[in-house]
């Protein structure tokens, strides 16, 4: 540290929580009264007229002339209309919790199926008068989930199937114009971290220390700092702790009606002492996933602040709901700790989760299998997952891989969609451009010791 | 086209991937062809398709005619005065057929009195015109040789007067008039028993012209003519002379089921709050018909008529009507025009035709009570009585409809099979594997008057209760399997439902008899209570065996007893019998060890043996057929078949032995029950006197239980392929020591076995050494219905512990810990609720379930169970001296006011008895009773009631979550002692609150998905829904937890 005292400067963002968009996930007072039926029926209602401008562009002026029809109920027989609903899965190998208490108790919870997806599965659409079987070969290729609104074309067969055609999405709602801030200034950047897994079998003590010195700009040289010294705030997309299962205390003797539980504090003391380095040097979100001490439902709520005594103390550390909405000079940024896409890869054949993700974009929509298989909340007057704007960056937590890709729209619009794998199987981290959107990945290894 | 132009523009900007775009023109492509099939597809009327299949006119000069009749019935030519058989019937491609045949006259036997010539007969016939008082009613009388069918008589046939009557009403009176005494020249008061005089005419037809149930019946060209017959609503109507009939026995190709129209419909009425719907004032608001060909998978008419408009429902056909009594005659118009062959729902007999039947009457809609294929009778619903040992004793309303089966489904259920609760929605969840949505008849009035969208939803739900029938038949076989049935034991399809098992053997008996020239007397029954010695059991040496017991099995033994040693009326001897033919016992005839002769096969085969024989063979062939064939309906009617044959044999020996019925005969019954008795005694001896070491084996094997036709036997080893050998040698070298066909069986191995006592027993089968089969019990119950579910889910988990997992310890802890969690207060309420029908309010002593029914009705009259109601209560806590019949309360309301449980009772009364009948046999009774009392139910817990008692004068205090000090002010969740350990306490009341979300989410959405509708709250109070009450309580308990952890806010 002799040889070059020049300190360097950490960056400065304007940093801005969005408002209602943001508030919309905290769930305040809370009242399980209700049932899962307002969400899906705010849904339609919000989605539906983006959905129906987008449905009238595309099929308003074929030459058949396909008439809206307004109820998915009304359709009739043999006319050539287009509808708009929500779709629903009929699937066989959903969980059923019916069967699963129907059935014996002895039997130990059977291991989760990969994929719910059967050959004798169904696509319906549905809206507040009822629903109607999907056919065709557009609906037997294409891949669908529960929760997603969508339009389709086509006409109810003579067995009451409708057989689609056509189908489409909402339109991309609005994006934030991208301000292109003067070329003089280095570019600055996001880094977007995901499953520490603090606490689970993978985790390497090593590797967090690096990326401790790496986030504080001690590792390296001057090239590493300068770019260290670039980024502007760093998000932890769930499952920093995992916390352990509850195990039976056997020190303890067998008591009935007394609870045996241990628990354990160390991982939870490790990531406070993470946090307090890291938030020493750069503003930090943590998000929380579903192995973090938080709700299980989506959204999830912030993991409790007195649970991070000493990161709790620096104004620069923000603890968020998962998903989590933010904005950074201006450059609008979705995350989620992968549970939706987790959820969503249960429902399609395919595993290319980057593809489900840049579908999720496109049904603007980030959580449709909320709640139908995706524990949620049951909202009453309003759906937070609906994408009412465009994310610049879109990120998901805790995948198989790191992958990435700019989307692009019409009207300039773009999105950097980024699966970020686990830090503690991966040792890798994502960080993203500002201002050209711009993704690298950085990957830490204690074997070889090196960044590459 | 400006569509194409655009899409081009867009793909020039945006010159990424843009699959959408490249798929438009086969997209285009496809909407053509959509509607082109749209127009040729579209189908303007729904009612269109209402009709039957338009049929070719035939010319019965050169044409013949084909069809499988389903029902047949009689009447009286109105000009002739003869009786006519009239059968309804479906021809392949599906026409409706009524085939009325003439000339076939009933007829009875009279043994020929002593001294009787042919001369004598115009004599008896002017004397027996007198006695039946109706004159010209006898046709003629005959000579016949023929041999009664009761007792062996030296094998000669005597003479018999074969009367001939016109009338099938007047048989009685001509039976009555031998019975009492008939006198004519030279003969005076001849009493004399009659001879099958106790047939019904149509059965007498059916036997005579070997027409079996619903089998195919061809009309040869030439022989018949066509009928022009205004109040038939018949495709097709003929008349022919029963002589020219054909017959086709249901054998090779004319095994075969015509297409016949199925429908199964369903009705809602709106019922007043709090009482069942009644006919007189509660109207009658939706009917939801479908209607399948048998043999296709799916309804091609799905309808639902409704009172006041209802929004479309796709695929359905929905009718709006104004008027009640539109709705009503348009339903009635419907069925006439679909014509259904078959009618199905669920308590169709007993509710929906009824109701509708006196709804119609009440608005006067005269043309609704015309439902059957004659368009001049009236359809009723009339009581029946129907008594029977095998089904008890059941009333029921039986709908006349001529031409068409009914099948209610409620009533199949119910006689086939044995369940814990009847109800729809439990039925389907047993064997469609699903839950229903079940509409309370309360909100049932309310979607009615609500708007077209309330009414739609009533709509599809009645459209579901519609369905759910017909799925049910087709999911158990039963429509198949009952025309097997009527095929195997040659009765009408209609006697299977309405009648017992007896008739089924009568008319076997009497196709037998007269192909043998046998004729059978006609009994009045005696319905004495002679009871005779039943099957035998060996001692049980009880305990739980940790090795393989053999399982030895008589197959079809009553059957096979009877063959083997020739028991049947017709070889029944009498000891002065035996003296005068000089029979010689054991050449001539056995001695059973009833002390009863028969003659042996050498002498004469007896009838019930061939019938026996023929039945057993044809299931051979059947089974085998099966295992060939490879379209899956020709394989569900031969499994149909298979299950009807042996049925049929193993009910002869119950008509023998049935004392208030057509031909009891104790000798035969007491006979064949003694033989299974000595049989399995022998099978003891003969086991355990060569399995010994003493012959070489390495263990003395023993017999530790055995009825009726099976044996357990211990050899001793503890391989299973071992004892599986030991098994098959042993079988065999018993079946060698008994007469053929009597074969003693090796089927399978329990091990381990637990032997609780005499037919109450568990184990698991093992057919092959590699992997048990199942777990099997026997007598230990899980399905009675005044127990709650908590019993049979314990019992059945213990068992599995024991037998599968091996572990008995586990099964104690488990045991134990469910004790504990019960004691504590941790149990869910779905497990603890008992349900039972409220089906009479004044019953004679105070019951439970009736008593809260009264409490609930001062509460709310609105939302009480109505009479028919399922009631589902809960027991909780009384004062000291409370009956327990005052302790039953709604589960819903204990739920919202924290009332306590008393665990007590479903300790002493539910879960005792049974725990300690599987746990008595394997650790003793000392340490069995250990079971429930141990340190596990010390801690007691008890949920403090928001209502009654001292609740009123108690002050709520928050108290610390650590140690449950009271909190100081600024508290919120912890005190200031417990402080360190916060993060431990926030964790968990989040790991409790998280728990309860998914719970809460799990149940909520599972009833979203079971309605079919995401967009509408759930409505459903299904109370035979597992998850009914779950779903319920985690409301409130997750609104209270999350309470708790938001006292962590300030923290």
């Amino acid at each position: 540290m002799e040889t070059e005292t020049a300190s360097m400067d950490r960056r400065q963002a304007t940093f801005d929580n969005l408002g209602s968009l943001q508030e919309d996930f905290h769930v305040r007072a809370r009242d399980y009264k209700l049932q899962y039926a307002h969400l899906y029926f705010m849904r339609l209602m919000l989605m539906r007229p983006n959905v129906l401008r987008h449905a009238q562009l595309k099929w308003g002026s074929l030459e058949s002339r396909p008439k809206h029809v307004e109820k998915v109920l009304d359709v009739q027989q043999g006319e050539i209309s287009y509808l708009v609903g929500t779709v629903y899965m009929e699937m066989k190998m959903k969980p059923n919790i019916l069967n699963d208490i129907t059935k014996d108790h002895w039997i130990t919870a059977q291991p989760d199926r990969p994929k719910y997806t059967d050959d004798d599965d169904s696509v319906y659409l549905e809206d507040e008068s009822g629903r109607v079987k999907l056919t065709g070969t557009k609906i037997s290729k294409e891949l669908f989930v529960t929760g997603v609104i969508m339009g389709v074309l086509g006409s109810e067969d003579v067995g009451g199937d409708f057989k689609v055609v056509d189908y489409c999405y909402t339109l991309p709602p609005e994006q934030e114009p991208l301000h292109h801030m003067e070329t003089d200034e280095a570019d600055k950047y996001v880094a977007l971290v995901s499953g520490l897994g603090i606490g689970s079998n993978d985790f390497k003590p090593l590797e967090l220390d690096l990326l401790t010195e790496y986030l504080t700009g001690e590792l390296g040289g001057n090239k590493e700092q300068t770019d260290c010294a670039n980024i502007v705030r760093v998000i932890f997309a769930g499952n920093s702790l995992i916390t352990p299962d509850v195990i039976e205390d056997d020190t303890k003797a067998k008591k009935y009606g007394y609870d045996r539980s241990k628990f354990v504090t160390e991982p939870t003391a490790i990531f406070d002492g993470f946090l307090r380095d890291v938030c020493s040097s750069v503003p930090v979100d943590i998000m929380p996933g579903d192995c973090d001490p938080s709700s299980v439902t989506m959204p999830q709520q912030p993991i409790h602040q007195a649970l991070l005594p000493s990161a709790r103390e620096y104004s620069t550390f923000q603890s968020v709901t998962n998903p989590y909405w933010s904005s950074i000079d201006n450059v609008t940024l979705l995350g989620t700790s992968g549970q939706t896409i987790d959820d969503i890869f249960r429902y399609v054949k395919t595993d290319d989760r980057l593809e489900m993700a840049i579908s999720s974009l496109r049904w603007g929509h980030m959580a449709p299998t909320a709640p139908d298989t995706l524990w949620c909340y049951p909202f009453k007057d309003k759906d937070p997952f609906i994408m009412s704007r465009l994310p610049h960056i879109y990120f998901i937590g805790n995948q198989d891989k790191f992958a990435t890709e700019l989307v692009i729209g019409e009207d300039e619009r773009r999105t950097r969609v980024v699966m970020l794998p686990p830090f503690s199987t991966s040792g890798t981290i994502a960080l993203v451009n500002l201002r050209t959107l711009e993704c690298n990945s950085v990957t830490f290894s204690t074997a070889s010791d090196e960044q590459k | 086209m400006s569509a194409d132009a655009h899409a081009a523009k867009k793909r020039r900007t945006n010159s990424g991937k843009t699959p959408q775009l490249a798929s438009q023109p086969s997209f285009l492509e496809d909407l053509e062809l959509l509607q082109e099939t749209n127009q040729a597809a579209k189908v303007e009327d729904p009612s269109l398709l209402w009709l039957r299949p338009a049929y070719n006119k035939i010319n019965p000069k050169t044409d013949a005619l084909v069809f499988q009749q389903i029902e047949a019935d009689e009447y009286m030519d109105p000009e002739k005065h003869v009786p006519v058989v009239r059968f309804y019937g479906i021809t392949e491609i599906g026409n409706s057929v009524i085939c009325h045949v003439t000339g076939f006259l009933p007829y009875f036997y009279v043994p020929a009195p002593v001294g009787f010539k042919i001369e004598n007969i115009p004599a008896l016939k002017s004397a027996l015109e007198v006695g039946i008082e109706r004159g010209n009613s006898v046709v003629k009388i005959e000579w016949k040789l023929k041999e009664s069918i009761y007792g062996y008589h030296g094998g000669e046939a005597s003479p018999f007067l074969k009367i001939t009557l016109k009338d099938p009403r007047n048989i009685s009176a001509a039976k009555r008039c031998f019975e009492r005494g008939i006198s004519f020249p030279g003969f005076k008061d001849v009493t004399s028993q009659t001879y099958e005089s106790n047939i019904a005419y149509l059965l007498r037809f059916m036997i005579d012209c070997h027409v079996t149930g619903a089998n195919w019946i061809e009309l040869p060209s030439g022989t018949f003519q066509l009928r022009d017959d205004p109040n038939s609503n018949a495709q097709i109507n003929v008349e022919i002379s029963y002589e020219k009939i054909i017959s086709h026995q249901p054998e090779g190709d004319w095994s075969k089921i015509a297409p016949l129209r199925i429908m199964s419909f369903d009705i809602e009425c709106a019922g007043r709050k709090g009482i069942f719907p009644e006919a007189k004032i509660d109207p009658v608001i939706q009917i939801a018909s479908m209607v399948t060909v048998q043999g296709e998978s799916k309804p091609f008419i799905r309808n639902v008529m409704v009172l006041n408009t209802c929004a479309h429902i796709v695929g359905t056909h929905t009718m709006s009507f104004e008027k009640e009594e539109q709705l009503l005659a348009s339903w009635a118009d419907f069925v006439r025009r679909v014509d259904p062959d078959v009618v199905i729902g669920y308590n169709t007999s007993n509710f929906d035709f009824p109701y509708l039947l006196d709804r119609a009457k009440h608005l006067g809609v005269l043309k609704f009570p015309f439902l059957g294929r004659l368009n001049d009778v009236r359809t009723e619903a009339k009581d029946t009585k129907f008594s029977s040992k095998a089904y008890g004793n059941r009333e029921n309303k039986a709908i006349n409809m001529e031409g068409r089966l009914q099948l209610d489904m409620l009533q199949v259920m119910q006689r086939d099979y044995k369940l814990r609760s009847y109800t729809l929605n439990s039925v389907c969840a047993e064997y469609l594997g699903e839950q229903k949505e079940d509409v309370h008849h309360s909100i049932i009035t309310e979607l009615q008057n609500g708007n077209e969208e309330t009414r739609r939803r009533l709509a599809i739900y009645c459209l579901k209760d519609a369905y759910l029938p017909q799925r049910l038949m087709d999911k158990l076989m039963c429509l198949i399997n009952y025309i097997e049935m009527a095929r195997v034991t040659g009765v009408p399809f209609n006697y299977l439902l309405a009648r017992g098992q007896q008739i089924k053997v009568v008319s076997q008996l009497f196709r037998k008899a007269l192909e043998k020239n046998f004729v059978i007397p006609a009994i009045s029954s005696q319905g004495t209570e002679d009871q005779y010695e039943g099957a035998t059991v060996i001692e049980p040496r009880k305990g739980y065996y940790d090795v393989p017991i053999a399982t030895l099995d008589f197959a079809s033994l009553y059957p096979s007893i009877m063959m083997a040693h020739n028991l049947c009326y017709t070889t029944l001897l009498s000891p002065s019998i035996i003296q005068k033919c000089n029979l010689v016992k054991d050449v001539d005839y056995v001695v059973t060890p009833n002390n009863d002769s028969f003659v042996k096969e050498s002498r004469r085969k007896g009838l019930l043996p061939i019938i026996l024989t023929d039945l057993l063979d044809a299931r051979k062939r059947a089974k085998a057929d099966l295992k060939k064939e490879t379209d899956p309906f020709k394989r569900a009617v031969l499994d149909g078949r298979q299950l009807a044959l042996k049925i049929s044999a193993n009910s002869v020996y119950g008509f023998t032995g049935a004392t208030v019925g057509k031909l009891p005969c104790l000798q035969i019954s007491s006979s064949v029950t003694a033989y299974g008795r000595v049989m399995i005694e022998k099978t003891k001896q003969e086991v355990e006197s060569t399995f010994t070491i003493a012959k070489g084996y390495k263990h003395n094997a023993e017999v530790i239980y055995g009825d009726t036709d099976s044996v357990m036997v211990k050899f001793g080893e503890q391989e299973l392929e071992e004892t599986m050998k030991l098994g098959r040698e042993a079988a065999e070298l018993v079946t060698k020591k008994f007469d053929k066909p009597i074969k003693l069986e090796f089927e399978k191995v329990y091990f381990p076995y637990l032997l609780i006592n005499k037919k109450r027993y568990a184990g698991l089968y093992w057919t092959r050494p590699e992997k048990y089969d199942k777990m099997d019990t026997k007598g230990i119950e899980t399905v009675r219905r005044d127990n709650c579910r908590l019993v049979q889910s314990v019992i059945e988990t213990c068992l599995r512990k024991i037998l599968i997992d091996r572990d008995v310890t586990g099964a104690q802890e488990y045991t134990k810990q469910i004790i504990a969690d019960l004691l504590q207060n941790k149990i869910d309420m779905a497990q603890l609720v008992i349900t039972k029908a409220l089906s009479k309010t004044d019953y004679a002593n105070k019951q439970a379930h009736v008593e809260l029914a009264e409490r609930m009705k001062q509460r709310d009259a609105g939302s009480a169970p109505a009479l028919g109601d399922r009631v589902a209560y809960v027991i909780v806590k009384g004062g000291k001296g409370v009956a327990a019949y005052d302790k039953s309360e709604d589960p819903l309301y204990v739920l919202e006011k924290n009332i306590p449980i008393d665990t007590k009772y479903y300790l002493d009364n539910q879960l005792s008895k049974p725990l300690l009948r599987i746990f008595e046999p394997i650790l003793g009774e000392r340490a069995a009773e250990s079971l429930l009392t141990g340190d596990h139910t010390r801690t007691i817990q008890v949920s403090t009631p928001s209502i009654g008692g001292l609740m009123k004068f108690a002050v709520r205090t928050a108290t610390c979550l650590g140690c449950k000090t009271p909190l100081k002010k600024g508290e919120s969740a912890v005190c200031a002692n417990c402080k360190e350990r916060a993060p431990e306490l926030y964790q968990k009341q989040m790991s409790i609150v998280n728990n309860l979300e998914v719970r809460f989410s799990r149940l909520w959405t599972q009833c979203q998905r079971c309605q079919g509708s995401l967009h509408q709250e759930v409505l459903c109070t299904s109370k035979d829904c597992p998850i009914f009450y779950m779903r319920k309580k985690v409301q409130k308990e997750i609104q209270d937890s999350a309470a708790t952890l938001d006292r962590f806010d300030d923290w």
